[in-house]
């Protein structure tokens, strides 16, 4: 077992694999990738199960020193600049890398969460069968905290043999316009007034966000009899609304129960997209049948498993053909500066 | 939408959408022991004999929140399986563990003992007397991890919360908010009434057994003083439970 030395961390990078599940009846919230989507692509590209550990990063992505003889690495998600010692390296792409490099992942365009992928995964011990780091409990991960200067992850000593450098072309992009969700539990907590203008007027993306909640700032939405309810379980991407009268999205490390009611619940297929949405972003809600959702559910999974299936051998010399960088996406700047 | 007017649990429990994976039985809208009967037995029912596709399930004061994975089955259907469930519901006879929590009352940890006995026209000792000569039932673990919400707390100790919520209250505080009652699991902001606290953790993670209730336990307190406290603290911070339990039909 050998290492990756965390040289600088990101103001929120932790450990996180696709969440933990069994204990919301103690009290303990799934936690796991903000972003699944992008967990599961940056796995992909260095061969792991999709459940392995990643490193999670928001806005920065932090500097690390492979402590490992040799090493594969890939970033998804947020688009960030990635560095092997003073070398640019493509994101959605295999990275080798060998003891001594300093790798470095700059601050994040176009999203919030990004998502480092080792081969092998980070192997921190599970805690209740997950390597995920819940931050309000102080479980999984490293010490069940965000990663600092200094800290010592485990990984493999060596990456399998036979791994192969791998491209994805693209991230998925999100389907709809509106951020769809179903009504309810609680819509008859809410004035008609109220629920019209939760549909029909725009809400913006603030500050206040963190892998808990996610508030939204616009017109109120007002309560019908008070904001109290008798706590009752929560969803992730259940959008309660407290007494300030806005919405509030709960993520990742939501608490498992609240005493709020709760005017909808953000559709599993679209949450992925909601999180990486960035300050004063618009966001129009859509009510959809939870047949509709489901049915989301399902093509969100086969769009995953669509975009796994598309990743491909990089070709293994280096003698890359300008329509093989064409039709890969690498050179229009957005995904991949290559020099 | 449900008129205000008419009772909306009359011909028997709501069934609501919780997004795509989330779906919650709902027994009534207030606490209340009949009610949280009914919570428990449905959720005993899924525990002994699981519904296809159900990945988990939170007992809540009034309702079942119920976890299923969309990819394996649809709301539809789980609502199917949990209402066959429902038309031989048995609300007696299950298993319940009882507990007896050691508890330090007042001083240094129960800061509104004292306020409590006299807004409600007791000496701290009465508030001794009657929590600890009552049997509670878990309601409820939410909040954070092991988080015991209790019922059954007697009228005479009922106090509403604080206005203004304490930035800081300890693991293993003895609470009362309105009318229910505590035990506090890890460090906290709180807005309840303080008046104990117990050596024994709710959770500790890195005990063999990290999370001691569940929804459904029984719970009694056993006034201990400052020594017993102590030794039991050690005790609990090297592992053991410190709580006695013993099962009953």
């Amino acid at each position: 077992m050998s290492s990756l030395k965390v040289l600088k961390a990101g103001p929120c990078t932790t450990v996180q694999d696709l969440g933990r599940s069994g204990f919301l009846n103690r009290g303990v919230s799934g936690s796991g990738a903000m972003d699944p989507i992008a967990h599961r692509i940056a796995n992909a590209l260095v061969g792991n199960e999709p459940n392995a550990a990643t490193i999670e990063f928001a806005y920065l992505g932090g500097t690390y020193e492979v402590l490992s003889e040799r090493a594969a690495i890939a970033v998804a998600g947020a688009m960030a600049s990635i560095y092997v010692n003073d070398d640019p390296r493509p994101m959605l792409q295999t990275v080798f890398v060998e003891k001594g490099d300093i790798v470095t992942i700059h601050a994040t365009r176009l999203g919030i969460y990004g998502y480092l992928g080792i081969a092998g995964g980070v192997l921190v011990p599970p805690v209740f069968g997950s390597r995920s780091t819940h931050l309000r409990s102080g479980l999984g991960g490293l010490e069940g905290r965000t990663l600092q200067s200094g800290d010592i992850l485990p990984i493999l000593d060596k990456f399998p043999g036979d791994l192969k450098a791998l491209h994805l072309n693209g991230m998925l992009e999100r389907e709809a316009e509106e951020f769809r969700v179903t009504l309810g539990p609680q819509l008859d907590s809410f004035t008609e007034q109220g629920i019209e203008s939760f549909l029909g007027e725009i809400y913006k993306i603030t500050e206040g966000r963190d892998r808990m909640a996610q508030m939204l700032d616009g017109p109120m939405i007002g309560h019908r009899d008070g904001f109290n309810i008798v706590s009752d379980g929560i969803a992730p991407g259940a959008i309660q609304v407290a007494g300030t009268q806005k919405p509030m999205v709960l993520l990742a490390e939501r608490q498992t129960t609240g005493g709020y009611p709760k005017i909808a619940n953000m559709i599993s297929a679209d949450l992925p997209y909601f999180v990486q949405l960035p300050i004063d972003e618009n966001v129009q809600f859509k009510a959809v049948a939870i047949g509709e959702a489901e049915f989301a559910a399902r093509r969100n999974e086969q769009r995953i498993a669509d975009a796994v299936a598309s990743i491909k051998a990089v070709p293994t010399q280096v003698q890359i053909s300008s329509e093989w960088l064409l039709e890969n996406n690498l050179i229009d700047g957005v995904t991949y500066c290559i020099e | 939408m449900v008129s205000t007017t008419v009772n909306p649990y009359a011909s028997g429990p709501r069934f609501l959408v919780a997004g795509d994976g989330g779906l919650v039985v709902e027994f009534g809208d207030q606490i209340d022991e009949g009610v949280n009967t009914q919570v428990i037995a449905l959720a005993n029912s899924i525990e002994n004999h699981a519904i296809d596709g159900v990945a988990e399930i939170v007992p809540t004061y009034r309702s079942l929140f119920v976890v299923y994975d969309p990819l394996a089955t649809n709301w539809e259907t789980v609502k199917k399986a949990i209402c066959l469930r429902l038309t031989k519901l048995e609300t007696t006879g299950f298993k319940t563990r009882e507990w007896l929590f050691p508890v330090l009352y007042g001083p240094p940890d129960g800061w509104d003992i004292e306020l409590l006995a006299e807004t409600k026209g007791l000496t701290p000792d009465d508030v001794v007397e009657i929590h600890s000569a009552t049997q509670f039932s878990v309601y409820m673990i939410g909040f954070s991890p092991g988080y015991a919400y209790l019922g059954g707390l007697p009228e005479s100790l009922h106090m509403s919360r604080r206005t203004k919520p304490r930035q800081w209250t300890p693991a293993g505080g003895i609470a009362i908010g309105g009318k229910q009652a505590s035990i506090c699991s890890v460090s906290a902001p709180s807005g309840w009434h303080f008046i104990g606290r117990t050596p024994v953790r709710l959770f500790d993670p890195a005990r063999k057994q990290p999370f001691l209730l569940r929804a459904g336990d029984r719970v009694r307190f056993r006034p201990i003083a400052s020594e017993e406290y102590d030794a039991l603290d050690r005790q609990c911070a090297a592992g053991e439970i410190g709580a006695s339990r013993l099962e009953a039909e």
